[in-house]
């Protein structure tokens, strides 16, 4: 490697999800979340294990020129003094919480980012929306675009408008805490009974099953959204900015009912209630995106920030939208996208004025999110002798893809892990678990046997972005898994979910169940799948294993879900994907060049399945 | 979930004012702004856009809380920076107390309630 520009470490820590990138100019070399290495998934902690990985791809004998730190740790400080001081004498409840964060900021953060790089001239500091802007724009395909954050809460802003371009970024609008549309999509994903910063996905699924019928009291008492997507909250019903909860009992009695216990049965309240958030989101997000890009003159749009991964919300953005060239979304929009954010932003600051900026020819910059560590056939085979696996070795990747597609194509669940780790959320292909997405009972298969997680959350279907139109409506460009589309009518091949309903049919597994497709493992009750497109250049052995399956069968998608079990992190190593593979009743596990068959397996080995108990997400 | 008679008090409260809000003629609720027609705020230019070196988020104090205290006395809020003192000797003092935040929270509501 020759060093040509900075070469910047950035890092995210100390609330959740943290990560470390480390970035040349505009190249980007590594990213991982720390929650990968210590197995502690969210994990908030300084990023020791991410930044040791990203340092160990330095290997030229070339240091840092920089290290990047994603928020302005004085102007946080400054705003949890101030909430404290405004919600006096209330808000005792937080400061466990705030003390926490008041020590790690105060007491280790600048010791640990010295222990990096001891210059002081060379430790800096972005802001966090800043941070999540920079990720979102400087990656992109864009040399010009309006840019749109939107999450919880960083320093103040907890929504943001950004003009990039070329790589500079200019503020122009924000929405400042306690007002906040990713804390109030959080107080519903509590009061659904799901946990905060982990369980909005699930609410986010959960709406297709409902009816919007909140959706009007929500704006008219919960939060007033203007014509231009800006909003506010109605404090009075929220418990984020004084307590330890997102709601209080005023939520509560709003909606006549307590909050939902984790283990308590999911309801039509709870659909209707999912359904009616969602209708809020999804208008409110557009109404923001029509804003951005009036403000900043701009036909293309970036976003980042958590209300960024709610898929559903984006692909109604951009299906609503008139004037919206090209939507580009950050694969690692939550809080570990920090970390490259702020990376690429210093590096784009340190670089020669002059420097020449590479030409986007229309791809990105994220090399599919295929950022995080890899293995060699070394390590590989050395995990699977100290687990006494029996296993096949293929030199050939053509043959171990063959047999992959023939487990596949016969029913198989297959653990799939290749490459580098994905940075993000979410797993595309190279740490996924693989299945048939046809086969009707596969859906519970999945979720029960192999994922154990509730049984009526749909996968994702992985499809060669070739054949994505012969299935789904537009929009069908979603190499990241963060845009909605619909699964046309001929494939929908059952009743709708109101005729289900019709035949008494209320509980929610079941009624996920008997809304039928073609594809039925994938799409959700609404006939929306949350789409991955892939081609040749974003991941070249999946786009051949899904050749291969569409040769097979006919079908050009897989059912594509994280390899992982519930509550734990996507697996990293080889010794984590053996370990779910051991514990779960996964059937095979293809894993480099190598096919482990459960069926292959002595006795002792295969017994093993379902003695770890694992905890709830 | 139970709810506590201070709680009562509060939903009845709030619900009241609510019905008042609801009157024909009685206008937005507090909570919501009849003017202006956005929320949206200008950018402070030193919050959003600014990216600073150690030195400068320093600003040659040692402690990022005795930093926030001078700002707040900058600003004539001589409660505040109070406050904030509190909290920065608090945390000088007791760092081993933190990891167990219960007890530093019994601590630290005594010590800087009284100031705020």
């Amino acid at each position: 490697m020759t060093k040509t520009a900075p070469r910047v470490l950035g890092i995210s820590a100390l609330f959740h999800d943290s990560a470390a990138a480390l970035v040349e100019g505009d190249h980007i070399i590594a990213a991982a979340q720390e929650e990968r290495f210590t197995r502690t998934k969210g994990d908030w902690r300084f990023p020791e294990r991410a930044i040791a990985y990203c340092r160990d791809m330095l290997t030229d004998g070339h240091g840092l020129d920089a290290v990047a730190f994603y928020e302005n740790p004085r102007l946080k400080l400054e705003r949890i003094v101030d909430n404290a001081a405004e919600n006096y004498p209330g808000g005792a409840p937080i400061w466990p919480r705030t003390l926490r964060t008041l020590h790690e900021i105060n007491t280790r953060l600048c010791a640990q980012l010295s222990a990096i790089e001891p210059d002081p001239a060379k430790l800096f500091f972005t802001t966090h929306h800043r941070a999540h802007a920079a990720s979102a724009f400087l990656p992109s395909p864009f040399d010009n675009a309006a840019v749109l954050v939107v999450d919880g809460v960083g320093e103040f802003a907890s929504t943001s408008v950004w003009s990039g371009t070329g790589r500079t970024l200019t503020p122009v609008a924000e929405i400042r805490f306690p007002h906040s549309l990713g804390l109030f999509y959080s107080a519903f994903t509590q009061y659904c009974g799901f946990r905060v910063n982990f369980g909005e996905y699930k609410l986010m699924g959960l709406a297709p099953f409902g009816e919007p019928v909140f959706a009007d009291r929500i704006r008219d008492e919960l939060i007033d959204v203007r014509t231009d997507g800006s909003f506010r909250l109605n404090l009075e019903y929220f418990g984020f900015h004084t307590s330890e909860s997102t709601i209080n009992p005023l939520f509560e009695l709003f909606f006549g009912q307590a909050r939902r216990k984790p283990d308590e049965p999911v309801t039509k309240h709870h659909m209707d209630i999912a359904r009616s958030v969602q209708t809020v989101i999804n208008d409110t997000m557009t109404r923001l995106g029509r804003t951005a890009l009036e403000r900043t003159g701009q036909r293309h749009l970036c976003l980042a920030g958590g209300v960024a991964l709610n898929c559903v919300a984006n692909g109604h953005l951009l299906r609503e939208i008139e004037g919206l060239e090209q939507l580009w979304i950050q694969p690692a929009s939550g809080d570990a996208g920090g970390a490259l954010g702020a990376a690429l932003d210093v590096a784009a600051e340190l670089a020669p004025r002059d420097a020449p900026r590479p030409a986007k020819t229309g791809g990105d910059a994220m090399q599919g999110a295929s950022l995080g560590p890899e293995f060699g056939r070394d390590a590989i085979e050395t995990a699977l002798k100290q687990n006494d696996l029996v296993y096949e070795t293929f030199g050939d990747e053509a043959a171990l893809i063959g047999e992959t597609v023939a487990m596949l194509a016969d029913g198989k669940v297959v653990g799939h892990f290749a490459g580098r780790m994905e940075y993000g959320p979410r797993a595309l292909g190279n740490r996924s678990i693989l299945a048939d997405p046809r086969p009707a009972e596969m859906l519970d298969r999945v979720n029960i046997k192999i994922k154990f997680r509730e049984g009526w959350r749909p996968f994702a279907p992985v499809v060669l972005r070739e054949a994505a139109t012969d299935y789904f409506d537009e929009p069908v460009e979603s190499p990241y898994m963060l845009l909605t589309s619909h699964i046309k009518t001929p494939f929908r091949t059952g009743d709708t979910l109101e005729q289900v309903r019709g035949r008494g049919v209320h509980e929610v597994a079941k009624l996920q169940r008997e809304v039928e497709t073609a594809i039925s493992a994938v799409t959700h009750v609404d006939y929306s799948s949350r789409l991955q497109t892939v081609t040749q250049d974003t991941n070249p052995r999946v786009h051949r294993l899904l050749q291969a399956f569409k040769a097979a069968t006919g079908c050009p998608m897989l059912l594509n879900t994280s390899f992982n079990v519930r509550g734990e992190p996507i697996v990293c190593t080889p010794e984590d994907a053996v370990r779910c593979f051991l514990n779960t009743h996964l059937d095979a596990l293809v894993i480099g060049d190598f096919i482990v068959r459960r069926s292959s397996q002595p006795e002792a080995i295969r017994m093993k399945v379902g003695k770890v108990k694992f905890d709830a997400d | 979930m139970p709810i506590s008679s201070v709680e009562l008090m509060r939903l009845l409260k709030a619900t009241i004012g609510q019905a008042k809000a609801a009157e024909p003629g009685a206008g937005p609720p507090a909570w919501k702004a009849a003017e202006p027609e956005s929320y949206f705020e200008d950018v402070d230019g030193e919050r959003a856009g600014r990216i600073e070196t150690l030195e400068q988020i320093l600003a040659g104090q040692s402690s990022l809380l005795a930093a926030l205290a001078e700002s707040y006395d900058a600003r004539g809020a001589n409660a505040r920076s109070g406050a904030v003192r509190e909290i920065a000797r608090f945390l000088d003092e007791s760092a081993d107390e933190l990891e167990t935040p219960a007890a530093g929270v019994r601590r630290l509501t005594g010590l800087v309630y009284p100031v705020v």
